[in-house]
Formats: C-alpha cells, sequence, structure tokens
C-alpha cells in the first residue's frame, strides 16, 4: 500500500546520519534516505542488504560450466581434431573459461542490477525531491495510521531540531523494494 | 580522518555539492561547442577519413597494398594493435586498482580515463579485422554451428582467445563505464533547461533515483563488475602476450611476456591518461578538480612503472645472454641493441625507462609543460617497443636467406592515421555529451578531503 | 600508544624448544643425508628471507602509495625485515653445501658442458659469493634505514621522516627488483643450470609479496587477539585479506603463464623442467600448490564476511604457510634429491626455522613503540572506516 510520505531535507550527509539516528531512537520508522551519493553508514542503519554478490558468483560458475561443456562437446565429442599435437580435452580451455565466465558474470549482473531495481532505458519516473540528485539529503518517513496529530507533531519538531531545512509532504510513488 | 595537510586537497576551491554539479555540467549545457573543439573535430574527421579509404582499398585490392612479406607477415597493423589496446588499459586500470589500493584522487580521472578505453579498444579492435584480407569472412571467428563439418574454432589458438578476450573487454568496460554514469545522467534529467535534453538524458540514465536501496545495489553492483574486469584486463593483455609467447620464435617465446605486456600496457595507458587530462583540464579549466597533486600521482606512479620496465628490459638482455641460445643472442644483441633495428631498441629504450626517471625530480612533476611532454615521449616508447618486438623476430629469423626489412606504405600509416582520427573523434564527443568527471564518486569524496579548515587545524596543533 | 609488546616466558621457552629441535633435526639429517637436508635448509631459508624480504617490500608499497589505512600497522613488517640480518648469517652455512645442491659449482661438470663454460662468468663461486654479500647488505642496509628513520619519526615527528621514508622506499623498490630476481636465478633456478625462464623471478617476486602479506595479516591478527593493536577494526581485516586474495590471483596468474607458455611452446630444452614435476612421485605436490596457493584463498575470501573474519584469516595464514612451502619444495627437491620425501627432516628444519623467526620479530617488536604514534596519517588508521 502506498502512502503519503513526510520528507526532512538537509544539507549535509553528517547532519542527515545524526538526525537519522535520532529519528530511529524516537521510535519513528525511517522508511528511506535520497542522497546524491552513496552513504555506506545509512545502509548499516536501515539495515539494508543485497544479495547481489551470491547472483553474480552463481553467474560465474554457470559461466565457467557451460563454457567448459560447449568447448568440451564441440572438440572433444561432436568434431574430434587435433591441432598442433594439443590433446582433444586441453588446457587452452582454461583462458576462454576464465574470459567468458567474466562476461557471463558482468552482463548478468548488470542485468540483476536494472532488474532488481527495475531501471531500463526510457523508464520515466518522478522524483520525491529533484534535488536530491543534486545536493539534498531526504529522510523518508512513511505516514503511517498510527501517525496521530500529536506524534506529527513530535515528528516535525524532531526533523526541524536535527536540521532540516524543509519538510513537506509527498505523494509520489516509486518503487521502493 | 583523511589527511589534507600531507595529501593535498582532493577538490580545490571548497566547492558546494552544487558547486560540483554546476561546473562539471557547465561544457555539457552550453549551447554552442568550443571553437578549438569545431576545429579539433574537423581535423579528427578528416584523418577518420583518410582511414577509411585506406581501409576501403586495402579491401578491395588486398594486404598486398602493404608493406609486409613472407618474413615480416605482422606490420604495423598488429603493432598499432597492441599500443591501441595497451592504452586501453588504463581505464579499467585506474579505476579497479586505484580502488584496491585506495587512491582517492582516481574519482576525477576515472570517467575520463574508461572512456579513453572504450575508444581505444575500439581502434585496436580494427586492426585484425582489416587484417584478415577477407573481412567478408570475418564471422568464421565466432564458433557457430556451420556446414563445414561442422568443424568448429581452434580453440588452441591465441587468435581465438583473442577475440573472446577483447570483446569481452570492450563489453565489459563499456558496461562498467555505462553504469557509473547512470546516476550523473539522472542529474541532466532532472536539471537540465532544455526539454530535449531533459529527455534523451532521462532515456539514458533509466529511471534512475538515488534512494537508499537502490545506491546499495548500484554500487554492490558496480564493485563486483569492477572486481571482475580487474584480473579480465591483466588477462587481455596477457593473451595479447600470448599471441606472441606461445610461438618459438626468438625474442617472441619467452615466459615473461604477459607480466610484462600487461605492466606495459598499463604504462601507457597511464602516460595517455596523463596526456588527455592535461589536455582536459586546460581547455575546460578543471584546475579544481584535476589539481597539480593529481597529475603529481599518476607522475609517481609513472616513475614506479617505468622502473619496472626498466628492470624487464634488462631481465631480457640478461636471460638471452644467460640461456646461451644463440638464436636468442641473435635476436637480442644483434638484431636489437646493434644491427638494422638499432634506432627503434634505442629509441624505446630512450622513452621508456630513462625519460621517466626524470619524474624523481620534484621540480619537473611541478612543471606540467614538462609532464606533458614526458607523457607524448612514453606513447611514443610505447609504440616502439611494440614496433621492436614486432618486426626484429620476424624480420630475421632462423633462416638468413629468407632475412627480409620491412618499411610500411602510405595505405599503413593512413589507416593508422584513421584511427588516431577515430580516438580523437570519440574523446571529443566524449567532452561534449558526457559529464567527463565522475560527478556522484567526486561528491563522495569531497567533504573529508576538500579544506576544511578546523580539520587541519586540528592536524596542524600535534606537530 | 606507547604500548609495547611483552614476550612471555612461555612463549620464549617454546620457541627456543623449536629451535632446538631444529637444531637437532639438521645435525641428524646432515649426517645421514646431506644432499636431503642441504635442500631443507636451502627451502627454509629461502623460505623465511622471502617473508622478511616480501614484507619490506609491502611496507615499501604503502610508503609510495601513502596509504593511509595502514599507518598503524607498520611495525610489524618492519620487525620482520629484521630477520633479513639473521637470514644472512644464516645463508652462509649454504656455501657448505653449494658442491651438494649446484650441478655447476663443480670443476668437471664445467669442463663437459659448452652450456655451464657460456654462464660460468656468472655461475662461479667467486661471483656468486659476491652477490650473497653484496645483495643481503643492501637489503639489511636499506631496511634498517627505514625502521630507523619511522623510529626518529615517532621521537620527533614532522613530515621529514615521512618523504625520506618515502625516497627510500622507492630506492628500495629499484633494488630490490633487480638484486632479488638476480637472487633467485642464483639460488633457485641455476638448480637446474640448463633450464631458464624469464618470469621465474618474477614468480617468486610475488610469491614473497603474497606469503609476506599473508604472515604480516597473521600476525596482527594474533597482536589483536592480545589485546595489542586496540584499533585495528573489520575495515583493516577486510584490507589485509584483499592484499590477499588479489595476490593469490597475480601469484596464480605468474604460476599459469609460465606453466602455459612452456606446455605450449614444447621445446625439450624447457619442458623438462616440468617432466619430474607433473610425472613422478611429485604430480600430487604439483596440483597441490595450486589449490592450495591461490584455490582455496580465492574460494574462500571471496565472501565478504568470512574476508573480514580474524579467525578465518589466522586460518587462511596457516594454510597458505604450508602453500608457500610446498611451492619452495617443488622448485627444489625434485631439482636436487629428485626423490619425493617428507619425513622427520622436513618438518623438524621447519619447526626449527619457525621458532628462530617469531623469536626474531617478537623480540624485535617488543624493542619498539608497537604503534608509530607520528605517522602523518596515522589517524587515517586508527579511525579506519571503508
Amino acid at each position: 500500500m502506498n502512502r503519503t510520505k513526510i520528507l526532512g531535507i538537509y544539507e549535509d550527509h553528517e547532519v542527515l546520519l545524526e538526525a537519522l539516528d535520532k529519528v530511529q531512537s524516537k521510535g519513528f520508522k525511517v522508511k528511506d534516505v535520497f542522497s546524491p551519493f552513496p552513504i555506506h553508514e545509512v545502509w548499516e542503519k536501515l539495515d539494508l542488504h543485497t544479495r547481489i554478490p551470491y547472483a553474480t558468483f552463481i553467474y560465474g560458475a554457470s559461466g565457467t560450466a557451460m563454457t567448459f561443456a560447449f568447448l568440451y562437446w564441440s572438440s572433444v565429442v561432436n568434431y574430434p581434431l587435433k591441432f598442433g599435437g594439443k590433446p582433444l580435452n586441453t588446457l587452452s580451455f582454461v583462458i576462454i573459461m576464465f574470459v567468458l565466465t567474466i562476461l557471463v558474470g558482468t552482463i548478468m549482473t548488470f542485468l540483476t542490477l536494472l532488474w532488481r531495481q527495475r531501471l531500463y532505458p526510457g523508464r520515466k519516473v518522478e522524483m520525491p525531491d529533484p534535488r536530491t540528485v543534486d545536493d539534498k539529503f531526504a529522510l523518508v518517513i512513511e505516514k503511517t495510521d498510527d501517525l496521530d496529530d500529536k506524534k506529527m507533531e513530535e515528528l516535525n519538531t524532531l526533523l526541524k531540531e536535527t536540521g532540516a531545512i524543509e519538510i513537506k509532504e509527498s505523494n509520489v510513488q516509486y518503487y521502493e523494494k | 580522518m583523511y589527511n589534507t595537510r600531507v595529501r593535498g586537497v582532493l577538490i580545490k576551491g571548497n566547492k558546494s555539492y552544487s558547486q560540483v554539479t554546476k561546473d562539471i555540467l557547465e561544457p555539457l549545457y552550453a549551447p554552442k561547442a568550443p571553437t578549438w573543439w569545431k576545429i579539433s573535430a574537423f581535423v579528427a574527421t578528416v584523418a577518420l577519413l583518410l582511414g577509411a579509404w585506406a581501409i576501403y582499398v586495402t579491401i578491395s585490392t588486398g594486404i598486398g597494398t602493404w608493406g609486409l612479406n613472407n618474413n615480416v607477415a605482422w606490420g604495423w597493423a598488429i603493432i598499432n594493435f597492441v599500443w591501441w589496446i595497451g592504452i586501453g588499459h588504463a581505464g579499467t586500470a585506474f579505476s579497479i586498482f586505484l580502488l584496491i589500493v585506495r587512491q582517492k584522487w582516481r574519482t576525477s580521472i576515472n570517467r575520463a580515463a574508461e572512456a579513453m578505453t572504450i575508444f581505444a579498444v575500439m581502434a585496436a579492435g580494427l586492426f585484425p579485422l582489416i587484417h584478415m584480407g577477407r573481412i567478408w569472412d570475418g564471422f568464421f571467428i565466432f564458433p557457430y554451428w556451420n556446414t563445414r563439418g561442422p568443424l568448429w574454432d581452434n580453440f588452441n589458438s591465441p587468435l581465438f582467445w583473442d577475440v573472446t578476450a577483447i570483446s569481452t573487454y570492450l563489453t565489459a568496460s563499456f558496461l562498467f563505464w555505462y553504469v557509473g554514469m547512470i546516476p550523473d545522467f539522472a542529474i541532466i534529467r532532472e536539471q537540465a533547461a532544455s526539454k530535449l535534453r531533459r529527455k534523451i538524458y532521462g532515456i539514458l540514465s533509466f529511471g534512475w533515483l538515488g534512494n537508499a536501496k537502490g545506491w546499495l545495489r548500484f554500487e554492490t553492483a558496480a564493485l563486483l563488475m569492477g572486481g571482475m574486469a580487474a584480473p579480465l584486463v591483466v588477462s587481455v593483455h596477457s593473451i595479447v602476450s600470448m599471441d606472441f609467447s606461445v610461438s618459438v620464435i626468438p625474442g617472441w617465446h619467452t615466459t615473461i611476456f604477459p607480466p610484462y605486456f600487461v605492466i606495459g600496457a598499463i604504462f601507457s595507458g597511464f602516460g595517455m591518461v596523463l596526456t588527455l587530462t592535461i589536455i582536459m583540464r586546460k581547455l575546460y579549466k578543471f584546475n579544481d578538480y584535476i589539481t597539480d597533486g593529481h597529475l603529481d600521482a599518476v607522475a609517481r606512479i609513472l616513475t614506479f612503472i617505468s622502473l619496472i620496465m626498466g628492470t624487464a628490459y634488462l631481465t631480457e638482455l640478461f636471460m638471452a645472454w644467460y640461456s646461451g641460445s644463440e638464436y636468442e643472442l641473435f635476436t637480442f644483441m644483434k638484431n636489437r641493441v646493434t644491427g638494422d633495428y638499432t634506432f627503434a631498441y634505442w629509441t624505446m629504450l630512450t622513452c621508456n625507462a630513462i625519460i621517466p626517471q626524470l619524474f624523481w625530480f620534484k621540480k619537473i612533476r611541478k612543471n606540467i609543460t614538462a609532464v606533458f611532454i614526458i607523457s607524448i615521449f612514453i606513447n611514443i616508447g610505447m609504440w616502439f617497443e611494440r614496433y621492436v618486438i614486432v618486426v626484429t623476430s620476424l624480420s630475421k629469423d632462423f633462416l638468413p636467406s629468407g632475412w627480409a626489412m620491412y618499411k610500411p606504405t602510405f595505405i599503413e600509416i593512413s589507416i593508422y592515421i584513421g584511427t588516431l582520427g577515430l580516438f580523437v573523434l570519440g574523446v571529443l564527443l566524449f567532452f561534449r555529451y558526457v559529464p567527463m568527471i565522475a560527478i556522484h564518486e567526486v561528491k563522495h569524496v569531497l567533504k573529508e578531503t576538500s579544506t576544511d579548515p578546523s580539520f587541519a587545524e586540528n592536524n596542524s596543533e600535534k606537530h | 600508544m606507547d604500548k609495547k609488546l611483552q614476550l612471555s616466558g612461555k612463549f620464549k621457552t617454546a620457541m627456543f624448544v623449536l629451535i632446538a629441535i631444529g637444531i637437532v633435526t639438521v645435525v641428524v639429517g646432515l649426517i645421514q643425508n646431506p644432499v636431503r637436508m642441504w635442500a631443507n635448509l636451502l627451502l627454509n631459508n629461502f623460505y623465511f628471507f622471502s617473508l622478511a624480504i616480501g614484507a619490506a617490500f609491502w611496507l615499501a608499497i604503502q610508503a609510495i602509495t601513502q596509504s593511509g589505512w595502514s599507518a598503524g600497522l607498520l611495525r610489524i613488517p618492519q620487525a620482520m625485515s629484521n630477520y633479513l640480518i639473521v637470514s644472512m648469517i644464516l645463508w652462509a652455512l649454504m656455501f657448505f653445501g653449494v658442491h651438494d645442491l649446484y650441478p655447476w659449482t663443480h670443476a668437471d661438470a664445467v669442463a663437459h658442458d659448452e652450456l655451464l663454460q657460456h654462464k660460468h662468468p656468472y655461475l662461479n663461486l667467486t661471483f656468486f659469493a659476491v652477490r650473497y654479500v653484496v645483495f643481503f647488505l643492501l637489503w639489511i642496509y636499506l631496511t634498517q634505514r627505514i625502521r630507523k628513520l619511522s623510529l626518529e619519526e615517532d621521537k620527533h615527528g614532522g613530515l621529514t621522516y615521512f618523504y625520506k621514508i618515502e625516497f627510500l622506499s622507492k630506492v628500495f623498490i629499484f633494488v630490490f627488483a633487480i638484486t632479488f630476481s638476480l637472487f633467485t636465478v642464483d639460488w633457485l633456478m641455476s638448480l637446474d643450470p640448463h633450464w631458464y625462464s624469464t618470469i621465474f623471478p618474477m614468480k617468486y617476486f610475488m610469491s614473497s609479496f603474497y606469503h609476506g602479506s599473508v604472515i604480516i595479516t597473521a600476525i596482527v591478527v594474533i597482536l589483536w587477539k592480545q589485546g595489542y593493536l586496540p584499533f585495528v577494526n573489520k575495515s583493516h581485516f577486510h584490507d589485509l585479506s584483499r592484499y590477499i586474495f588479489a595476490l593469490g590471483i597475480i601469484w596464480a596468474y605468474l604460476w599459469f603463464s609460465q606453466y602455459l607458455l612452456i606446455w605450449y611452446a614444447n621445446i625439450p630444452e624447457e619442458t623438462i623442467y616440468f617432466v619430474p614435476r607433473t610425472l613422478s612421485y611429485f604430480k600430487f605436490f604439483f596440483y597441490a600448490e595450486v589449490v592450495v596457493n591461490w584455490l582455496f584463498p580465492f574460494l574462500f575470501l571471496m565472501w565478504n564476511r568470512i574476508a573480514k573474519n580474524p579467525n578465518a584469516l589466522l586460518f587462511t595464514a596457516v594454510v597458505l604457510s604450508i602453500g608457500h612451502w610446498i611451492e619452495l619444495y617443488m622448485t627444489i627437491f625434485p631439482d636436487t634429491v629428485d626423490k619425493h620425501y617428507i619425513g622427520w627432516q622436513e618438518i623438524g628444519t621447519q619447526l626449527g626455522f619457525w621458532g628462530l623467526f617469531a623469536l626474531v620479530v617478537g623480540w624485535s617488536l617488543s624493542k619498539m613503540p608497537l604503534i608509530p604514534k607520528n605517522h602523518p596519517y596515522i589517524n587515517e588508521s586508527l579511525h579506519h572506516h571503508v
């Protein structure tokens, strides 16, 4: 379900990190953070993880296996032909396997990134606050039902206290997972 | 905890985040390209056309238009191929190797270096294609289900490894480069004044948002792709070296070739990076981003690599003697150090191992003109290295009656000029249409590495 | 910050026991089968020498790349490079065994061999000894000078020492590249004086850097467990393991380059090197060398969580120190004893050298402040975060 979001806009990533701590310690659930560059601490604080490395490992391993299967099949099974006195099942395979492992791994990792993040050429998006691509940092808190007026006020003052230059609400929907 | 007092400031001018965006995107937003840009683009196009004509002549008439002969069957084409591939190593080397040794200064240069990689590899890939002679049969190099048996490719052939490695390298480095640009395109999408620009860069930005999970996946994927590109970069030039070293020709068959080629490639790549960044910084006034400190760091690395190159040359000579093999001795002592190709050998040695030693002096490292000139010398020296390797060993081999000298024809030279045009044109387009410096990476290191007065004081108090 | 390492009595006793075991093994071994024992001594001498010089190279690399993260750990490679002095003395003993190991030292062999005559200007005992002395003196001078400058820096601070160290490191790398290459040619490659391979010195150079880094990592983990390096965190471990991971790949690359090119060209003069190694009792170790030194760390340290875990790193270090032994075993034994031996001689000698090495490094560490306090990047290291 998509809810309205409350955005606290900050100007510095260190200020944002402190604010993030304070907001979280007061029991508010921080949904997301928008920033112009990756901030490692944010991932730790929001407890975000990615399984892309495991995927890459699988791609690489299957790339090696598939390449070997093809090379073995084509030069030992399908049309066994000696080249330069080398054995049919030759050491040269290692080189081709190595390179193609990387080829498969790279392309598939790239595609996985696009797929997991729902990125594709020409995708139209609206940003909750476009300034976050440039020099602003946004703390996103979902406006859940248990946020009554009193809590809202508390959140507003908290954001202000922690250095937000602006607090706004946004109904923009984006892919959050 | 970045010590700016010793390291110097990475990004000068105490910039704000939005200032960084503005500075880097300014040339891209400029309504008209500067005059020097138009002139160089014109010259590059002329060179490219000359090359296209030469390629046309080669294909329509045949390889006989080149200066090759029975002995020297590989000439300028292979020299230039290896030379361009070598230059194409800098991009990945910059991004990955410098990441591994935690060199933060790479952030202002890596985008340009990676762009250079793409165009250099494209220029390189052209040569083996033309060299086939019957370019229309070029698809034979792919292992596809054919009607000849099916007779598969010779997987033992280093030429086949070459095809695999270079196409993989081009793909991988392009994807790596592109991934890095996605967040920067998103900035243009959100900020550009012109609607057309917003639209085009919007398409290119793939709908990038910049939320926490997005950045996490982005960085993980980029790191993984980079991590895979690092061994790839090493393997590509090793495989190029194997074109030579798996043979039994003296001067070619030597086990040090793979690492020696890789180091040479990184050397020439860094040389070209230096040439290019000095030009870029001069023309676009990026002095705050590509500071003297950046150039100094590249120069230091070049000194170091130059020493390794020198050691490798000496090792080769020593081993040629130590082996006691008369053919090795002849190739090195009578056909390289002395003999018909003395000029090429000593140019190589001077440009690669001796001239870069001037970088030991701080005065020379600080003098940008001198650095620029030396970087040109490195490019020339590395070209001659390939010349020495390719030509000398072939021209005088085991059978003295077959010895022949090699001289390039106008056609071969024109193709080379054409690839130079291709490279320059590619780089010029990159200057005009792509953010030249990785904006988000610079922002990442901006705060901790720029002049922060309070931090500087803290440090100086201690001493 | 001024905390120094305290060597416990137990540690010292244990190390002396190991040394005693080593001495007994060497003496008995020399009486029973001198060739085998000399090969063992060469192996172990080279083993620990390359750890020490690899550590010195690691130190120099940190200086020229101006790495900040490692500033707090510099004392460890400095202490390891101290072993070079001991190594020089132990190496002098090798001259009593040259006739058992090196065919070119026999005048009659040289007289009947054209190739050896050709190589005689280089491969003769006098020049051989001169090179040994000059190389060791150069290494010892440079490493000691770097270590002293670093200690001076602790006392006085300022940037002069830092720049001096950086300059000396450059000089060291230059000297090292040439001298180490020749040194491996002298002591390892000339075991079979007819055979040559240009990548050979580079492979051992990488091996020493690789295994040197491994031992540095092991010492960091051990000291950290004892509470001596409180600032060390996951990021440091990650960086150290990244070194091991990357160097392991480079090592495998050099190994493979050499094997592939010789296999492919198939010239008898060259392939002869691999004949005893792949077709006889050594076959198992031929594969073990690659599996232990490359495949294991590659598959193990690939995983982020493992790469940051100190216990996993310690385990890797143990496995790789066996790998280093196998590598040198495969280099030296097939050319000298040409029979596959692993028995109490091998194990005893290795243990004795370990005792000595640990004692020298431990003692050197206890003589200087464990954390350099005036290194300009020390703060980057103390608060290192990826």
